[in-house]
């Protein structure tokens, strides 16, 4: 049974630390036993960056036949009310009233408008949820991450999740899909960079577009202007070895992990709620 | 003749990837009429890069195209992205059928 920890703090950089330990174990265990078995019992605190990424795992052994999958829900029992609330862990229809519950779907390859459909339900379900100052800062970003996930990953799976949080008026987004990954995207069109973490920077700064088209690119640069200029926020990207972490007002960090790499891009925005609406015609380039 | 398309009906309320885009103008360019009006009531919201396709489209398709109660939301990010084509010295021109200015609602 694998033993899940996690910080103590709200700091996400950290959680999302623990949770690659946490998928390198289950990859691991899944190997000699077919199985996997989770003892969330001592965890007090759980943030949505671990909850999205530790599901959409369980998701995948399950579609490779598992034997079992089990788990051992926290002794916190707010924690574990939580977690049965938001679906964890393969997902559930219904959400709260603060939170999008988790979100799995399988890329169907024969329907060119199931990214826009699936969006379009969540953001259905998240409008009642988020106050009227994010405007339609949300929807920009959503919009700009399904696309590019739609356009450039050729991924498989992907798995959603929001939650806003009314007391600390953030709201947190989650995103990850199994695609290529950006440098793998980047590989595939011969686009050069250092390391994993070097070729998350040149998306998110720089636009770099697969396509020889003008006016392509802005999609990943504007969320990050929008969410860390407009929104006060923080932008967590993973994709394979790369971590790319953005504060407002702070430069970026970039770190590389050699030993638990992603198989997929997650994205993670903690967004603030700002004071009065905002006009994201100010960041849209 | 002429026949028009409710957008919502076949996005939803937001237009968000670009490949939907492309499925639809697929659709409407199978179509025999000629003269088609897109009636984008409803739609509250349109991504930069769907918007960008959408007028990528509108310039190939042989279709007279013709919109119709365009908030004044959508209608930003059209306005944006025709800004941002023109200060990059785009190729794309854009056909201005006296009929065919975004409306608005």
């Amino acid at each position: 049974m694998i033993k899940i920890v996690f910080p103590r703090g709200d700091n996400i950089l950290e959680h999302l630390h623990a949770t690659l330990i946490i998928l390198k174990k289950m990859d691991s265990e899944f190997k000699k036993t077919e199985s996997i078995s989770l003892d969330f019992s001592e965890v007090g605190w759980i943030i949505p960056c671990s909850i999205i990424l530790i599901s959409n795992k369980v998701r995948y052994f399950l579609e490779r036949g598992a034997k079992s999958i089990s788990y051992k829900p926290s002794l916190n029992q707010s924690v574990k009310k939580h977690m049965e609330a938001i679906g964890f862990p393969l997902g559930k229809k219904e959400d709260g009233n603060s939170f999008v519950s988790i979100k799995h779907f399988l890329h169907d390859k024969k329907d060119p408008s199931q990214v826009n459909k699936k969006v379009n339900d969540l953001l259905d379900s998240m409008e009642e949820k988020i106050p009227g100052e994010f405007g339609s800062s949300i929807k920009y970003i959503m919009g700009e991450l399904s696309d590019n996930i739609d356009d450039h990953s050729e991924f498989k799976s992907a798995s959603l999740m929001a939650q806003f949080f009314p007391q600390k008026k953030n709201i947190d987004i989650a995103i990850f899909d199994d695609g290529l990954t950006i440098p793998g995207v980047f590989e595939k069109h011969n686009i050069s960079f250092k390391n994993d973490s070097d070729s998350i920077q040149k998306a998110v700064y720089e636009g770099i577009t697969t396509k020889k088209e003008d006016s392509r690119g802005y999609g990943l640069r504007t969320c990050r202007k929008l969410s860390t200029e407009g929104l006060n926020g923080e932008l967590h990207i993973i994709s394979r070895k790369g971590i790319f972490l953005l504060k407002s007002e702070e430069k970026p960090q970039l770190y590389d992990i050699e030993d638990t790499p992603l198989d997929g891009t997650f994205l993670y925005f903690r967004l603030k709620q700002p004071n009065k609406k905002i006009d994201i015609y100010k960041y849209v380039e | 003749m002429r026949k028009e398309i409710i957008l919502a009906d076949n996005f939803g309320k937001n237009i968000f990837t670009r490949s939907s885009i492309i499925y639809f103008f697929k659709m409407i360019n199978s179509l025999n009429e000629e003269v088609l009006t897109l009636n984008f009531s409803k739609i509250d919201f349109i991504s930069r890069s769907c918007a960008d396709e959408y007028l990528k489209q509108k310039e190939k398709t042989n279709k007279q195209i013709i919109e119709r109660n365009i908030s004044s939301e959508v209608s930003a990010m059209f306005r944006n992205v025709k800004n941002q084509h023109e200060h990059e010295g785009s190729k794309i021109s854009f056909k201005t059928y006296p009929s065919s200015r975004l409306i608005p609602a």
